[in-house]
């Protein structure tokens, strides 16, 4: 019987540039993820599942082995720390963890105490801890841009990958933290029972995306 | 809700436990055929006594409070140290090579939200007082046996050794430890004999393994490199495809028992039951 691969992809743009340098592997799908409402579909030979979930899952289904494989952005990998093997940099999905700050405040110096809204918290202590910096947290699901607007946050930690939105909502970069990009994911213990399979297919990915 | 217990921690109704109890019995079976004696040491111990041979990831996962004195305690995160501490002060004398098996829980504190036991169920032996490639087969082999008894025949054993890591610096050798392959720049060479042919030692123990014809089951990893502190040559993990965990740990730490004041080495590793769960294989 010929081993199978199941991949967890994150939904959005990662998705789009995964299935590109999957057609260039010369795999297509059945279904067209971008288009369809389907969130799983296997390629025309039957031997590779894509699963397409949120970003922020994407680590899970690999660490619980439901996925072999994963595409995920480097920011969530640091920011969850998850039990997974870091195969390849994939080089697309190209973005920055950054420190953001109203352009009036953005160019004084950090102060101690001071309020940070993030998606990002454990990233975000990690930068403070280095800096020696006691800073108070506040975590939040998403437009991370309006906390500094209505006073909720002194500065944000957020992601950027063209830097329009924190422009559109006048806020400056103060600083950054990651620079990230997505990176291939394999379970550790799937990595050893389909070895070759995957390494086979890390070098091919390899080849098409240099 | 009334009555209930932490997380990370169960009990066990006569129906559960009687699973665990036949596992216990069947690897119990296993080590005895080989001569490996049974051992128990306390659940509770003073951190300070075994802080010496734990190492910062034990340090760190380990389970410590005070005693009414103000003295620090920890519940006992692994077998092998405390087994060491005893061996190196009580059984100095005893014939080697010593012999022991256990079969009890270890406690270690996990990062918020990862779903692992804090009390699980590990049976494991440690072979002490010999340092030689036979030493490692035939421990290797009892792995092998003891998941054979259990029915979980879809094993495979990693073999890797401290020596993988040793020439190279400290930022590939923590890529390693993280399984961060991108910051390391390849993949690690993963496959029989062919990936060790410059290490006479590990080439030594496959020779013994194939007596049994055991080495079927095992593979040569040049990525299996472990943090914890203790070891000093080969290395193994043992998984299984049904479980997709890492199932068995163990490996050789001739330099342990002297960190307890006796110089003597030995070779180890524990099987982790409670990962079996509750489904029958």
């Amino acid at each position: 019987m010929k081993q199978t691969l199941t991949i967890a992809v994150s939904k959005g743009y990662l998705l789009k540039e995964a299935l590109e340098a999957f057609n260039r592997l010369g795999i297509t799908f059945n279904d067209d993820l971008n288009t369809s409402r389907k969130l799983s579909t296997t390629d025309t030979q039957g031997l590779i599942t894509l699963l397409q979930v949120r970003p922020w899952d994407v680590p899970v289904y690999v660490e619980q082995g439901a996925a072999d494989l994963g595409i995920a952005g480097l920011d969530v990998l640091h920011e969850q720390q998850p039990t997974v093997l870091r195969l390849m940099d994939l080089k697309f999905g190209q973005c920055k963890l950054v420190l953001a700050a109203p352009s009036q405040t953005a160019k004084t110096p950090l102060w101690p105490h001071m309020v940070i809204a993030t998606k990002y918290p454990s990233s975000t202590q990690a930068y403070f801890l280095s800096k020696g910096l006691k800073v108070k947290l506040i975590k939040l699901y998403g437009s991370i841009e309006l906390a500094p607007l209505t006073g909720l946050a002194d500065m944000i930690v957020d992601l950027t990958a063209t830097g329009k939105t924190l422009q559109e909502n006048q806020l400056s970069i103060v600083d950054t933290l990651l620079e990230s990009s997505a990176y291939l994911i394999a379970n550790p213990v799937q990595f050893k029972v389909k070895h070759s399979l995957i390494s086979t297919w890390v070098k091919h990915l390899q080849s098409v995306l240099v | 809700m009334t009555s209930i217990t932490p997380f990370g921690v169960t009990d066990f109704l006569p129906e559960d436990f009687k699973i665990f109890n036949e596992r216990i019995t069947l690897v119990q079976q296993v080590f005895e055929a080989s001569g490996y004696q049974p051992i128990k040491t306390p659940t509770l111990e003073y951190f300070n006594a075994l802080a010496v041979g734990m190492g910062d990831e034990f340090n760190e996962l380990a389970i410590k409070f005070f005693d009414a004195d103000g003295e620090a305690l920890v519940l006992r995160p692994d077998h092998t140290v405390p087994i060491a501490r005893l061996v190196a002060s009580r059984m100095r004398n005893n014939t080697k090579p010593t012999k022991l098996y256990y079969t009890d829980s270890v406690y270690r504190n996990h990062k918020a939200g990862i779903e692992k036991d804090i009390e699980s169920l590990q049976a494991g032996l440690e072979f002490i007082g010999e340092s030689t490639p036979e030493a490692d087969a035939q421990v290797i082999s009892l792995c092998v046996e003891a998941f054979l008894k259990l029915g979980i025949s879809d094993i495979a054993i990693d073999i890797g050794h401290t020596d993988f890591a040793k020439d190279l610096p400290q930022t590939q050798v923590e890529a390693l430890l993280k399984g961060d392959y991108v910051s390391l720049g390849y993949l690690p060479q993963r496959g029989k004999q062919e990936v060790v042919q410059d290490h006479a030692y590990l080439l030594s123990v496959f020779e013994g393994l194939k007596n049994n014809g055991f080495d079927r089951y095992v593979w040569f990893n040049r990525g299996l490199v472990k943090s914890l502190n203790y070891y000093t040559g080969l290395i193994f993990e043992g998984y299984s495809e049904q479980y997709l965990q890492v199932l068995a740990s163990g490996g050789r730490y001739d330099q342990l028992l002297a960190k307890f004041g006796y110089a003597c080495p030995a070779v180890g590793f524990a099987l982790d039951l409670s990962a079996l769960g509750l489904k029958k294989s």
